[in-house]
């Protein structure tokens, strides 16, 4: 029997649990896949597909691989296109990785008759789970039936669609290099901005505004501390968890090493980490304790760091810090009102654009996206606590308002983030995939289930 | 966690970030179990916890009699659990100690990080509590690390699937005689 697999998304989450479930050693007769996606682009998302050579990935080649077991994997198709520079520990353009993630799912040379993977430029609208599959309902009205459908919607929705700010990754404007902009945020989406302004020829001020005004740390090379999951006090609350990462960064800083180190170490472990995490201590976490991670968690390449660092200098660049309020767009612009820390007025800049580059936060209903919608409303998903996403037990099986897992739909990438936290990166996102890659083919149900 | 012959690594050692409690650490020196004392009293302390119905708390002398722990180390124990995050405290009349979350929650493995250190079998089987045996020349290649290197990934593995609710549940199924000796040894 033919396994039908159908993943809605094809975004880079779609796209790595595509090619994940290819990698394996599964006859073609046995595995079709179908990646649902209303965008014309495969493989890109909102990542990837960035058009300006100054938005680099943010993770070193070497790290960037699709496949964990197969780290050299991206540095050999750099190679092959002429594009390898040689050395792995550079950060290359986030399009030319939209290239890679493309072409892992691009048709296969050796392609039987019915190729494995096909790509439907549709909207997916349903999802009806039965005893012995799951239909896809698209936006035609056609259902696609599947055994197994896999959620990589990645960021579901936002709270921002009252805001006057604009979208960062909309395509760039015409418009007067030497007009002031105000990005509200200092993440590494406000760091893309000022880069893409300057290759612009920006001459009028850059203002970004945030609660803290912090940066995001520079990648230096690491030797990440081989930590295990032994070693680090999970399930304890949040302070006495930070108190414990400041002493071990302390002592290993004292021995010469670098904090880095210790992020890094605790990278394999995050998810494993916020899953033991208390319940009130997550809430705390996001509250006071995720800017932080964030600047030293996500960090950015040197290079990127320099160019910051110089329009910071010469005064073209200012950050500050404050709460932002609201925008409303001028005839001239928009004007951003924030109250800056510490006072109780409020100051109110224009800029001929004001971008919004706080990332992704939580899910407000209803969501624009229709899918989420209607699987919240029919009951067969719901949000996870803190409402970054859909809630989905620890083997991405999704979670139903009765708290029961699907046995037929798994989700992959940022959708997840209630369950992993740190679900928005490359090198985990490719574990997660290759994770559910294992579950889905070796499913010991399978044979029963056939109904092709 | 760490339990090591080697008297002077018994010294130095501690928890993550505990206080100054040599009385502690010279009654260890006497047990060379997996167990430090304080774990184990950690344990029956938030065992007696778990048991009790919603709303209703413990005060620790109460804890201390019926386990034969000593009052004063048992307050230092429940300090460490407060500190951590696995109880809480009231004052006053109805007060005392209970869980800061279900018992379903609270893993075997939380608790002794917190209360003995790294999980581990042996001092160089941990990053963070590490420590060189004296007559090491070559730790990559010492048979013992290597297999307590393992043997430390499956106490985790045990130790982090074992809830408080499963903790007692083991007990409910065990017979009554059992359950008698754990609760007076």
């Amino acid at each position: 029997m033919t396994l039908h697999v159908t993943i809605i998304g094809g975004g880079a989450s779609g796209t790595l649990a595509a090619a994940h479930l290819l990698q394996r050693r599964i006859t073609p007769q046995r595995l079709r896949i179908t990646i649902v996606e209303a965008r014309k682009d495969v493989g890109c998302g909102i990542a990837y597909s960035t058009d300006q050579s100054s938005h680099l990935l943010n993770t070193r080649v070497n790290n960037m691989s699709a496949f964990p077991d197969d780290p050299s994997h991206f540095s050999r198709w750099l190679e092959r296109q002429g594009l390898g520079s040689g050395n792995d520990l550079d950060f290359v353009p986030r399009r030319t990785y939209g290239r890679y993630l493309a072409d892992l799912v691009a048709p296969e040379a050796d392609a039987v008759s019915v190729p494995r993977l096909r790509i439907l430029h549709q909207e997916c609208v349903a999802l009806h789970v039965h005893e012995h599959g799951v239909e896809v309902g698209l936006a035609d009205g056609s259902v696609l039936p599947s055994h197994f459908a896999i959620l990589a919607t990645g960021f579901c929705g936002d709270d921002r669609r009252t805001s006057s700010l604009e979208n960062p990754w909309a395509r760039p404007l015409d418009r007067d290099p030497a007009e002031p902009v105000v990005l509200v945020g200092t993440g590494l989406t406000m760091i893309d901005m000022v880069l893409s302004l300057l290759e612009a020829g920006q001459t009028g001020t850059i203002q970004a505004i945030s609660r803290r005004g912090l940066l995001p740390q520079s990648h230096k090379v690491t030797k990440p501390l081989k930590l295990s999951v032994a070693d680090i006090p999970i399930g304890s609350s949040l302070g006495y968890m930070l108190h414990w990462l400041r002493t071990t960064i302390r002592a290993h800083e004292a021995a010469g090493g670098d904090w880095r180190d210790v992020i890094d170490g605790l990278r394999p472990h995050t998810q494993l980490l916020w899953r033991h995490l208390p319940p009130e201590s997550r809430r705390r976490f996001l509250r006071h304790a995720s800017t932080i991670w964030d600047t030293h968690r996500h960090r950015m390449p040197p290079s990127s760091a320099a160019r910051i660092a110089e329009a910071q200098a010469s005064g073209l660049l200012r950050i500050v810090k404050g709460h932002f309020q609201r925008a409303e767009r001028t005839a001239s612009g928009t004007t951003v009102t924030y109250r800056p820390s510490g006072s109780e007025g409020s100051l109110t800049p224009e800029g001929s654009h004001a971008i919004d580059c706080r990332g992704f936060r939580r899910i407000s209903l209803p969501t624009p996206n229709r899918l989420l919608q209607s699987l919240l409303d029919n009951g067969t998903a719901r949000l996870d606590p803190l409402t970054l996403g859909l809630d989905f037990d620890h083997r991405d099986a999704l979670i139903d308002n009765e708290g029961q897992s699907s046995p037929r739909i798994f989700g992959v990438g940022p959708v997840t983030r209630g369950t992993h936290f740190e679900i928005t990166a490359v090198p985990d996102i490719r574990v997660q995939a290759a994770r559910l890659a294992e579950l889905l083919l070796g499913s010991p149900g399978l044979s029963v289930s056939a109904t092709a | 966690m760490l339990r090591c012959v080697d008297s002077l690594a018994l010294v130095e050692r501690g928890g993550y970030m505990m206080g100054n409690h040599s009385l502690l650490r010279l009654s260890e020196r006497k047990f060379h179990s997996m167990l430090s004392m304080k774990g184990k009293y950690g344990l029956k302390a938030l065992y007696h916890l778990a048991g009790l119905p919603p709303g209703i708390m413990a005060q620790s002398v109460e804890i201390a009699e019926k386990y034969a722990i000593s009052k004063k180390f048992l307050d230092a124990i429940l300090a460490d659990l407060r500190h951590s995050g696995f109880v809480q405290t009231r004052k006053g009349r109805g007060g005392g100690y209970c869980l800061t979350r279900s018992p379903d929650t609270i893993m075997v493995g939380h608790v002794l990080r917190v209360l003995d250190g790294p999980l581990a079998p042996i001092h160089c089987a941990s990053r963070t509590a590490y420590h060189r045996c004296r007559d090491c020349p070559n730790e990559n290649a010492c048979a013992v690390r290597l297999t307590m290197l393992e043997v430390r990934e499956a106490i985790a593995a045990v130790l982090d699937n074992k809830s408080l609710t499963a903790m007692r549940q083991m007990v409910e199924d065990e017979t009554p005689d059992i359950k008698q000796a754990l609760a007076v040894s």
